[in-house]
């Protein structure tokens, strides 16, 4: 459902309730259309796990609707708005299975968590790809959202400084740390397994 | 853009996945979106309230533990309820006597008014004694065990005080007898004080209580305190000195005057209450009688004496100046009226 680019408030004060209740929905309703997709994307690529990006997906676009009153902007600053509840809902997940990764890494060396048959671990995916995956896994959250958020969603820093929340140059500067620090581990990992290749 | 980074941005996309989401599920949180949309402000409410309610506790705790009087109240709030609970002793065989010095007390005393009672209507009389009373303070009232140790403990005073035991350490003075206060030390260690207006000939001898009627009554002594009180002439502490050269304080409402010069105010008192020339401070209805329609009404009777002197006598109101409601004293001569407290 397209939607027009005029300046907006969803949870605004109305004299007509109703009527401003009926147009949030409306434009909820339009946003989940025009960016459920771009959100999936990206919470794919957080965690290469379809069936976890699918509720992690529904569950940014429900605290969407809780938090509707306080978004203020045009729709075009919907996608921004989405991507930082996305980024939210994906620290949250990646804090509470922290510790279970931790646990299963220190008894055996996985790949990504998720191996469902959606997974895209698989006989297309080479060893290259799903040891990738896991090293940006294995980074910090702050890490992998500007990385994601840089090279699979393709936005710009000032993009990407608003829906982390800091200004252009820290983002970039938070991108050049993770570059760095995903390079030194998969340089280690690298190393680690050169023996047994 | 170096090279170094285009290897980079090309090994992290060779990782990319293409996923195509469920319809089935993208519809399904579409639903579950517009169901909490549904209700945004009921939510915002909720949380409303969880915050104001979190912020008036912890303001309210605050308050309690950060300040004293908070701090009391709580400690008054969270302390267990404790009553005080009396545990009255009949005196075991010999009822109250009221004996004059030199006299030896009869049964026959038993029920005699005591002779130096002001009230004219002659109205009360003392049968029985309670010999003790016990006063317990905690949450629940004294058991059987705590009664039968209350028991046993007074049977123990009974039998000091008939062997003459004791230690008077209070002396009180009510128109037309005296109270004790008798300290006995138990077998058990306790020290227990018990309130009586009988003691045993033993004591008597013992304590000197003979003695010290006969001090009083001749108007020996020396006013240690006074202050002001609506009974009596006011409220005294009389310090008599005893033959063996101990002192015992006497707590009165009338000041050192022989028996003689008492009985002359109390006979006053009761020719100024027959021509109703008096003042009422204060009435109250007692408990109904039997056989009567009407409750008796004591008060407390001011007399202004001859020798300008006011003294105060609680005793019962002449029936006659009440009114016929039962509501009222009314004063013949000034109809002045004072409300009859109910109880």
């Amino acid at each position: 459902m397209p939607t027009t680019a005029t300046s907006c408030q969803i949870g605004g004060e109305s004299s007509d309730a109703e009527t401003a209740q009926g147009a949030a929905l409306r434009l909820l309703s339009g946003a989940f259309d025009d960016h459920y997709a771009r959100v999936f994307h990206y919470l794919s690529h957080r965690f290469f796990d379809r069936e976890l990006a699918e509720e992690l997906t529904a569950e940014t676009f429900c605290r969407a609707a809780g938090a509707a009153d306080r978004f203020e902007g045009d729709v075009g600053q919907m996608q921004v708005w989405l991507l930082r509840l996305a980024t939210n809902v994906a620290n949250t997940h990646h804090r509470r299975v922290r510790w279970r990764r931790r646990l299963l890494d220190a008894f055996v060396r996985t790949g990504p968590a998720a191996t469902g048959p959606d997974s895209p671990s698989g006989p297309g995916n080479t060893a290259d790809q799903d040891h990738v995956r896991a090293v940006l896994q294995g980074l910090p959250s702050r890490h992998q959202a500007v990385l994601v958020l840089r090279f699979y969603s393709q936005m710009s820093f000032d993009d990407i400084a608003r829906v982390l929340g800091c200004r252009p140059d820290a983002a970039r500067a938070r991108l050049s740390r993770a570059v760095k620090e995903m390079r030194k581990r998969l340089g280690a990992d690298d190393a680690s397994r050169s023996p047994s290749v | 853009m170096s090279a170094e980074d285009a290897d980079f941005r090309c090994m992290l996309e060779s990782a990319s996945i293409r996923l195509a989401p469920d319809p089935d599920r993208v519809r399904a949180a579409h639903d579950r979106m517009m169901r909490v949309a549904q209700g945004p402000r009921r939510r915002r409410g909720r949380r409303t309230v969880v915050v104001a309610g979190l912020v008036v506790v912890g303001v309210s705790a605050v308050g309690l533990a950060g300040t004293q009087a908070g701090r009391k109240l709580l400690r008054s709030v969270f302390t267990p309820v404790k009553r005080m609970y009396v545990m009255g002793w009949q005196g075991p065989i010999e009822p109250v006597v009221t004996t004059r010095p030199g006299q030896s007390a009869t049964p026959a005393d038993a029920k005699s008014i005591p002779a130096q009672s002001p009230d004219a209507n002659s109205t009360g009389q003392y049968v029985d004694a309670v010999f003790g009373v016990i006063a317990t303070e905690g949450e629940e009232p004294p058991g059987t065990e705590e009664a039968d140790s209350a028991m046993q403990g007074m049977h123990e005073v009974d039998e000091i005080a008939r062997a003459g035991g004791g230690r008077l350490i209070g002396l009180t003075e009510a128109p037309g007898m005296f109270g004790y206060v008798v300290e006995y030390t138990l077998g058990n260690g306790e020290v227990r004080p018990v309130g009586t207006n009988f003691l045993y000939p033993k004591q008597r001898v013992n304590m000197r209580s003979d003695e010290i009627i006969q001090l009083r009554r001749a108007g020996a002594g020396q006013t240690i305190s006074q202050e002001k009180h609506r009974i009596g002439l006011g409220r005294f502490v009389i310090r008599l000195s005893l033959a063996n050269g101990q002192t015992v304080d006497l707590r009165t409402q009338y000041p050192p005057m022989t028996a003689k010069a008492l009985q002359g105010i109390f006979a006053e008192t009761r020719a100024l209450k027959a021509s109703h020339r008096f003042t009422v401070a204060e009435a109250f209805a007692g408990p109904p009688a039997p056989n009567a329609t009407n409750r008796e009404v004591h008060g407390i009777l001011r007399y202004r004496l001859a020798n300008g002197r006011t003294v105060g006598i609680m005793e019962r109101v002449p029936p006659a100046l009440i009114s016929p409601d039962g509501k009222w004293v009314v004063m013949p001569e000034s109809q002045a009226r004072v409300e009859i407290q109910k109880p």
